[in-house]
C-alpha cells in the first residue's frame, strides 16, 4: 500500500519535528509543549501504520466471534427490498385499478400509503449503499484515515481518527443489524396483492362457434347487474383488475344478452377467478349478422352454416316449438324453405343498444322439418353498450386497512429501526474517533 | 500511485533535511542554553532558563536518535502481533 508508507514518512517526520520544537533554542513553553505532542503524536501515528492490517483482520475476527457475516447482511437486505418492491407494486396496481374504476377516496389513502412504503424502500436503499461503501472500500477509508492522520501539525487528525473508526465500527457493526432489528420487530410479511381475481372467458353458441359483440352482465342479489361488459369480435370479454375488483371466492350469476335477447348462460353461476366459455345453449349465430334461436323442445339432428345460406334438420317433439330468425336490419333475406316449399315470415323490427335488429318467429308442430334460409349477410357493429364496473367495497375497506397497518409496520422496522442503529453506530464510531484522538471539536494544545 | 510513491520519498528527503537540521538546532540550543547559564546576568529566571534549555536538548537528541530505532520497533511489535498465533505446545 503506498499511502501506508507515505503515512509512514509522515509519521517520521512529525516525530523529527517534534524533536526539532522540544529541543529548539526557543524558550517558550508553546512551542516545546507542540514538540511534545508532535513527538507523541508521531509515535502513535506509527502504531496506526504498522497495524493497519492487524485492524483489518481484528474486524473479521469480531464478526466471526459474534456469528454474523456480510453475506448473510446483504442477503438480509435484499430480502426486505424485495418485499418493499413486492409491496409498493401491489400497491400502485390497486392504486391504478381504483384510479381506473373512480374510486377516488380510496385513492388518496393508496397514495399516502404508497408514500409510506416509498419512504422505507428509500431507507433499505440508503442503508444498502452506505453498507456497500463500507464494505467495499473500508480498506481504502481505513489507509486514508491513517494517512490524513500522520499529517503533521494534527491537520487531519480529526478527520483521519473519525475516518478510521467509521471504517471499524461500521464493518463490525452493520453485519449485526439483523440482530438489532430481530430483538425489536417480528419480520412483517409483504403485502398480498392476490386478493382479487378476474372473469374472463369468450362467449359461444351452442355449437361452440365465438358471438361477437354480445353483452355479459354479471348479478348478485338484485335485479341490477352489477357487471356490464361487451364482449370484442371474437366473443372474448374480460372483468377484473384494474376497472373491476370482484374479491376471490364472490359468486355471480351470468347472463349474455345478443340483439336485444337475454339468455341464460351456461355456467350459469360464475365464481371468481373463473375462465372459461360462456355458453348460450338455445341460440346459433350463423355469422354476419344473423343468428338462429330455438324455443321449446327440438331435438336439432343437423345445421349446415354456409356462408350465405343455413340449413337446419330438426325434430319438434313437443306439441308446439319455435324458431326464432333474429338479424340486424342491414342483413337481407332471401327466401326461407320448409322442405321445398318457400314461406313468407313477418319481420319486426326493433332497435337494441343503437343497433336496428329484426325478427321473425316461425312456430312448429310436432314432426320433423328441414329450414333452409338464404340471406346476403352484413358487417356487425359494435352495439353501444354502456359498460358497468364493480368494485368490492366492503372487501377493499378492509384490505386498505391491512395494507396501511402494514405499511406503517414497514415505516417502524425498515426506517425507525434501522435510523436508530446507525445513530448508536455513529455514537460508538464518534467514541472511538475520540478515544484515537479525534473528535469533531479541532483541539488546540 | 506512482504520484503517490513519489511524495513519499519526497517527505522522506524532507525528514533526512528536518533531521541534520534537527542537529544543528540541538547544538545551538545546548550551547546557548550553557551560554545563558554560565552568563553574569545575576537574574534566576535566566539560569534557569539556560538549565532547562541544556536539558531540552539533551533529551530531544536522544529521542531523536532513538526514533528510528522506536519506529523500527513498534513495526516489529505490530508485525509480530499480526501474525497468526503459535499453536499451544503440546506435551
Amino acid at each position: 500500500m503506498e499511502f501506508l508508507s507515505l503515512a509512514y514518512m509522515l509519521s517520521l517526520l512529525t516525530y523529527s519535528l517534534g524533536a526539532v520544537f522540544y529541543g529548539s533554542p526557543l524558550p517558550l513553553k508553546s512551542v516545546k509543549k507542540w514538540g511534545v505532542l508532535m513527538m507523541y503524536d508521531g509515535l502513535a501515528s506509527a502504531v496506526l501504520v504498522s497495524t493497519y492490517s492487524l485492524l483489518l483482520k481484528l474486524g473479521d475476527y469480531f464478526l466471526a466471534i459474534l456469528n454474523a457475516s456480510w453475506p448473510n447482511f446483504i442477503a438480509w437486505l435484499t430480502g426486505r427490498a424485495t418485499t418493499l418492491v413486492v409491496s409498493y407494486l401491489a400497491i400502485q396496481s390497486i392504486a391504478a385499478a381504483l384510479r381506473v374504476s373512480g374510486a377516488d377516496i380510496l385513492v388518496e389513502l393508496m397514495k399516502h400509503v404508497s408514500s409510506l412504503v416509498a419512504t422505507s424502500l428509500t431507507a433499505i436503499k440508503m442503508i444498502y449503499l452506505v453498507s456497500t461503501v463500507v464494505y467495499s472500500l473500508r480498506d481504502k477509508i481505513l489507509a486514508i484515515g491513517i494517512l490524513l492522520y500522520t499529517i503533521p501539525l494534527r491537520m487531519g487528525k480529526s478527520v483521519g481518527a473519525a475516518m478510521i473508526a467509521l471504517s471499524i465500527v461500521y464493518y463490525i457493526g452493520l453485519p449485526l443489524m439483523p440482530a438489532f432489528a430481530s430483538a425489536f420487530e417480528s419480520s412483517p410479511l409483504p403485502i398480498a396483492y392476490d386478493r382479487y381475481g378476474a372473469i374472463t372467458g369468450s362467449i359461444v353458441d351452442a355449437l361452440g362457434s365465438p358471438i361477437p359483440h354480445a353483452v355479459v352482465k354479471l348479478y348478485r342479489s338484485s335485479r341490477d347487474p352489477v357487471v356490464v361488459v361487451l364482449g370484442d369480435s371474437e366473443g372474448r370479454f374480460y372483468i377484473g383488475p384494474p376497472q373491476d375488483l370482484l374479491a376471490l371466492e364472490d359468486e355471480f350469476k351470468a347472463e349474455v344478452v345478443f340483439m336485444g335477447y337475454a339468455f341464460e348462460a351456461d355456467p350459469q353461476v360464475i365464481k371468481v377467478p373463473w375462465s372459461g366459455s360462456l355458453r348460450i345453449s338455445n341460440m346459433f349465430y350463423a355469422g354476419k349478422g344473423l343468428s338462429v334461436v330455438v324455443i321449446g323442445i327440438v331435438e336439432i339432428s343437423s345445421i349446415n352454416l354456409m356462408s350465405e345460406s343455413v340449413i337446419l334438420d330438426l325434430e319438434v317433439l313437443s306439441s308446439e316449438a319455435t324458431i326464432g330468425f333474429l338479424k340486424l336490419a342491414s342483413v337481407e333475406v332471401e327466401n326461407i324453405f320448409i322442405g321445398v316449399e318457400p314461406i313468407e315470415c313477418r319481420w319486426n323490427s326493433f332497435s337494441w343498444e343503437g343497433l336496428e335488429v329484426e325478427e321473425c318467429f316461425i312456430s312448429f308442430s310436432e314432426g320433423r322439418y328441414s329450414i333452409q334460409l338464404n340471406y346476403l349477410g352484413s358487417y356487425v357493429p359494435r352495439p353501444k353498450v354502456e359498460e358497468k364496473h364493480y368494485i368490492d367495497v366492503g372487501d377493499i375497506v378492509g384490505y386498505l386497512n391491512t395494507i396501511q397497518t402494514t405499511a406503517v409496520s414497514y415505516l417502524y422496522s425498515y426506517l425507525l429501526l434501522p435510523s436508530a442503529y446507525l445513530i448508536i453506530l455513529s455514537a460508538s464510531s464518534y467514541a472511538l474517533s475520540k478515544f484515537l484522538g479525534g473528535g469533531l471539536r479541532l483541539r488546540i494544545i | 500511485m506512482g504520484a503517490v510513491l513519489n511524495l513519499a520519498e519526497f517527505v522522506r528527503q524532507v525528514t533526512v533535511a528536518v533531521m541534520s537540521v534537527a542537529w544543528f538546532v540541538f547544538l545551538v540550543s545546548w550551547a546557548v542554553g550553557w551560554a545563558l547559564r554560565g552568563s553574569p546576568i545575576p537574574f534566576r529566571n535566566l539560569k534557569r532558563t539556560g538549565q532547562s534549555l541544556i536539558e531540552d536538548s539533551v533529551l530531544a537528541a536522544f529521542w531523536l536518535a532513538l526514533g528510528t530505532t522506536i519506529f523500527a520497533l513498534i513495526s516489529y511489535i505490530a508485525s509480530s502481533i499480526s501474525l497468526p498465533m503459535p499453536p499451544p505446545p503440546t506435551p
